[in-house]
């Protein structure tokens, strides 16, 4: 019998001498008694007797028995030559191997490491044991099955193997440890029911265990009971790792990064050094100091307009993992955005709408946005600067800006007309269809809005019931626009939002091939309306301002492992999606390859509807036709954060989830010799043993019943005692 | 331990003290005590009790009118009040002691449950005699004050005094002995009820006081027999029952030397209450209880 911890076996052998010692001495029975006058009292020294005989021999064994047991038990005794060990023919193990193929995986010296455990790991097994390999990030891949291993002989076995450990390649995906367990014990648990020779099934999870790894599928159901968990971690050979991500800013002119230091980096001082398209640096590194276990959000510093260059990335130089210190960020097209503005530059005059206009602008949460005053109070006229898309026009609009409003319908200019009179509609009449009059309505109290598109783009913020009442705005006074029904159904011309009257409020214009023109019917100032009073009057201007002149490209920001629907974000069958790596795939190819991969037949499918998942970060750009035209969306995909939060975690955290482990770090694999991992075996193996023979707790209900005995015992041999005093 | 035995009490016509201490109202016990006290004697009426005329005295503002002489007004002009003697002839201060020492007993009862029944039968007797009787406990102060009076209710009163637990951590009997020589402002007379194991000095301090007040004193050292012999079977870890103090004795070993101090230490009490001129009476706690009456009586008797 050998012992696990043979000290407390010690202990219980010295500690049955214990009750020899008192069983020999006795000290002089004492009881206390109350007393008047003690201070008369003269002290005694307590008397101790010694016996040369003992006296309730049975008894003295009875405690002797129950220390010696009660200590045997601490000690967690088991024996050797009981247990069959694993090379026996009788016993048959399912093993499955789980690697994490995550990207914290990429670090330095971790595949060298996983491709050796592997291989000791089948070494370790014997014929008769079946095998089966399985790669897991966010989701699980098999590398070998084990019907194939079943049937291979031994050469065979061996080449398997060389070549999972050849296959096997870290990806760039978070970790899901949690899910890739579940599952591979839950294939485990179904084989003992299939094949009633398996006598044991091991789970061998080889992992970084990073603090990122996602453990929450476990919290939930039992781990199934015959299932063994053998943890194998794998350690980078510079421990430590920080990594930059990207940062949804309110504003979307700014650039947000944060940096994450994982908790055992010793680094601190790091350099964040910005790109452009080319990958050349952009501006001056800018200096960060991150303390371990922190992470610190910065903002990135405008770029000079005058280097030409926009900032499409950001690098971490200092860390020793590079496999997260990269990341692509939106590019920022038009930082600030300029407004033109036609009418009087009133800005401080209440009663004018310029007025208005400043505050809602100046208001404006996403960007800063400058008015341009295209008409001065001397009558002179600046043409559109060629950087304005979106022009307002309060008063009536001079000849001499109407060539510069040609052009600038041709770069698809927006003009937005609040027309507080009819010269200020006439005055745009080159622009408006041929058969349309203007005449000043004739408003017997006020007027309401009371027919709304809400499928329109500038009202459908408003279409939710809660903000769909406009009927609180009064106009005072307003223009009659008068359209040709024929005109309408051209397409140059639609109606937005009438008045209660039925005549239209706002009218949207197409000039040309891609100008618009928004026509109000009647100014927001209070004298013609309380429009520019309303709750709705901002939101409304803005939405105009944002669909005129968006501030960048479609730019989506998603993380690798998402599916997308590329076809979906292009509104389009007809769709390529280029990869980082440049290369292209159309939504033709990508159909076929799913296809494949799902083994259904069915040619017919969905394109708009395909997925895509993306594996790698950087940049993707996914090109959909509709007709001749072309439209491209941007979309960047990041690494998950969590996979820089490269910490291990501790053991025990499988253990608080129910799942028994016998872990192994295997941090310094190359400086385990020989006899020391033999050792390091036999304890392994002892443990297990111990574990499941479980003597502890027998000798441990004989040494608590030897207790009740000698105590019944005793106590009715102080009775019998006191009987006889009597 | 030994179980000291009654001192024969069939010789005697008075009763054993543990059939009397076996009954449980105090005010009951008293009664049977004096009763059988009393058989044998002369039951005399009640005397003493007159609302007699001692003196006049000059009325001063503040009197109550009600006393102004008004015939002698008549006769002298000059207005004159009449003073009469108290109602009753006896005024007596019983003191107990209800330290936590009092608390030991070896017969079945302990010294505080002897000591109120002599207590209790004092007050039963004096107030059918209508003397006034006041009660005050004490231990290391006076605890309770029962005022000397003769009334209707008083009896009661010390009576339901007397029910109250044994307390404190120590016992000074000179505080309670000044605390009665204030209280009475006539001469009366004391009765002090302790065990008196406090040093003499503390104990001799409070009665030079009453003394010299001119109060007569009659002192009852209660004991329990073990205090006197200690007799016990083999060694105990005595707990002292005020300071808690403990400690380890065999009595074989200390009972000689205990025995020379606790001798010494009542010789020297008996010589303070004979040298200050008050009646001392040692009494045993398995000793009768009218014995503690009759030597009241005599007492009482020396002292008019």
């Amino acid at each position: 019998m050998d012992f696990l911890a043979p000290f407390f076996a010690a202990i219980g052998v010295a500690a049955a001498s214990i009750p020899i010692v008192l069983h020999m001495l006795r000290r002089a029975p004492t009881q206390d008694m109350p007393f008047s006058v003690v201070r008369f009292l003269k002290p005694s020294q307590p008397k101790l007797t010694k016996r040369s005989n003992i006296e309730h021999w049975p008894l003295m064994l009875l405690r002797i028995l129950a220390l010696v047991l009660i200590g045997l038990g601490f000690a967690r005794p088991f024996l050797r030559e009981v247990v069959t060990t694993e090379s026996d023919g009788d016993v048959v193990q399912a093993v499955t191997i789980l690697v994490d193929k995550s990207a914290s995986m990429r670090r330095e010296g971790i595949y060298e490491q996983v491709q050796q455990i592997v291989r000791e790991t089948v070494d370790e097994l014997g014929d008769q044991d079946q095998l089966s390999v399985v790669a897991f990030s966010d989701t699980t891949v098999r590398l070998l099955d084990r019907e194939k291993w079943t049937a291979a002989n031994s050469g065979e076995r061996s080449a398997l193997i060389e070549g999972v450990v050849d296959t096997y390649e870290p990806d760039w995906m978070s970790t899901n440890t949690g899910s890739a367990m579940r599952i591979a014990a839950d294939e485990l648990a179904q084989e003992s029911q299939e094949r009633l020779n398996i006598s044991r099934r091991r789970l061998v999870l080889i992992t970084d265990f990073q603090r990122g790894s996602d453990l929450d599928e476990l919290q939930s159901g039992n781990w199934p009971a015959n299932v063994e968990v053998e943890l194998k971690t794998v350690a980078p050979k510079v421990k430590g790792n920080v990594g930059v991500s990207f940062v949804q800013d309110s504003r979307v002119d700014r650039t947000r990064v944060r940096i994450s230091s994982a908790g055992d980096t010793v680094q601190q001082e790091f350099q964040l050094s910005p790109f452009d398209a080319s990958g050349a640096a952009v501006g001056q590194p800018i200096k960060v100091t991150v303390a371990p276990g922190q992470r610190r959000t910065l903002i990135l510093p405008p770029v000079d307009p005058a280097l030409g260059k926009s900032v499409v990335g950001v690098e971490l130089i200092g860390d020793e993992h590079p496999f997260d210190n990269l990341i692509d960020l939106p590019e920022v097209e038009n930082p600030v955005v300029k407004v033109g503005h036609i009418g009087p530059s009133s800005v401080n005059d209440p009663e004018s709408m310029r007025y208005y206009l400043q505050r809602v602008l100046d208001g404006n949460q996403e960007r800063d946005v400058n008015i341009v005053d295209l008409t001065r109070d001397d009558g002179v006229v600046l043409p559109i600067p060629a950087d304005v898309k979106f022009v307002v026009a309060t008063d009536v609009v001079p000849a001499g800006l109407l060539d510069s409003l040609g052009k600038f319908f041709e770069r698809s200019g927006t003009l937005l007309v609040a027309a507080p009179s009819v010269d200020t509609v006439q005055s745009l009449s080159k622009f408006l269809p041929v058969n349309f009059e203007v005449k000043e309505a004739k408003v017997d109290d006020y007027a309401m809005l009371a027919y709304i598109d809400f499928d329109h783009p500038l009202f459908s913020a408003f279409s939710d019931a809660r903000f769909a009442d406009f009927s609180s705005i009064k106009f005072w006074q307003h223009r009659n626009l008068v359209f040709s029904e024929e005109d309408r159904a051209d397409g140059d011309w639609s109606v937005i939002a009438k008045f209660d009257s039925g005549t239209p409020a706002i009218v949207d214009v197409s000039v040309g091939e891609s100008g618009k023109l928004t026509l109000f019917a009647a100014g927001w100032q209070p004298t013609d309306s309380q429009f520019a009073l309303s709750t709705r009057f901002p939101p409304l201007l803005t939405r105009v301002l944002s669909l005129a002149s968006p501030v960048q490209k479609d730019q989506l920001v998603q993380t690798v492992g998402d599916v997308i629907r590329p076809g979906e974000l292009v509104s389009s069958a007809d769709w390529s999606i280029q990869f980082p790596d440049k290369s292209t795939q159309t939504a033709a190819e990508i159909a076929t390859l799913a296809r494949e991969a799902s083994g259904a037949t069915s040619a017919s499918s969905d394109l708009q509807a395909a997925t895509v998942k993306l594996y790698e970060p950087g940049r993707y750009i996914i090109t959909g036709k509709s007709g001749d035209e072309e439209y491209s969306v941007l979309m960047i995909a990041g690494l998950a954060a969590s996979e820089s939060q490269t910490e291990m975690l501790p053991v025990g955290q499988l253990q608080v989830l129910g799942i028994g482990v016998e872990s192994e770090t295997n941090e310094l694999p190359g400086e385990l010799i020989g006899a020391e991992k033999e050792l390091a075996n036999g304890q392994l193996s002892s443990n297990e043993l111990e574990r499941r023979q479980k003597w502890w707790r027998w000798l441990l209900l004989a040494g608590l019943a030897c207790l009740i005995v000698e105590s019944l015992w005793a106590s009715a041999i102080e009775r019998r005692r006191a009987a006889e005093v009597v | 331990m030994s179980t000291p035995q009654s001192p024969s009490v069939a010789s005697t016509s008075f009763m054993d003290p543990k059939v009397v201490m076996s009954i449980k109202s105090l005010e009951l016990r008293a009664k049977v005590i004096v009763n059988g006290f009393r058989t044998g004697l002369n039951k005399s009426p009640k005397h003493g009790f007159s609302v007699e005329f001692s003196e006049y005295r000059q009325y001063t503002q503040g009197d109550d009118p009600r006393f102004i002489d008004w015939k002698l007004y008549a006769r002298t002009d000059r207005s004159f009040i009449r003073l009469f003697e108290d109602e009753t002839n006896l005024r007596c201060y019983i003191v107990a002691d209800f330290s936590n020492s009092m608390s030991f007993g070896s017969l079945g009862y302990t010294k505080h449950d002897y000591s109120r029944s002599i207590a209790a039968s004092l007050a039963w007797m004096l107030n059918r005699q209508g003397d006034a009787v006041g009660l005050s406990l004490f231990d290391e102060k006076v605890r309770m004050v029962v005022p000397a009076r003769y009334r209707p209710g008083q009896l009661r009163r010390i009576m339901v005094t007397l029910e109250e637990p044994t307390s404190g951590s120590e016992t000074n009997p000179e505080h309670a002995l000044e605390h009665a020589a204030r209280r009475l402002n006539k001469r009366g007379f004391v009765v002090l009820i302790s065990d008196l194991l406090a040093p003499v000095e503390q104990f001799e301090a409070g009665l030079k006081l009453l003394r010299g007040c001119g109060h007569d004193v009659i002192v009852f050292q209660v004991l329990d027999p073990v205090e006197l012999d200690l007799k016990i079977d083999g060694p105990r870890l005595f707990e002292d029952l005020e300071t808690r103090q403990k400690i380890y004795a065999d009595p074989e070993d200390t009972n000689a030397s205990y025995i020379q101090k606790i001798t010494a230490h009542n010789e020297a009490v008996q010589a303070v209450c004979e040298k200050l001129g008050a009646a001392f009476v040692r009494t045993v706690t398995n000793e009768p209880l009218e014995m503690a009456l009759s030597e009241f009586l005599h007492a009482r008797r020396i002292r008019r």
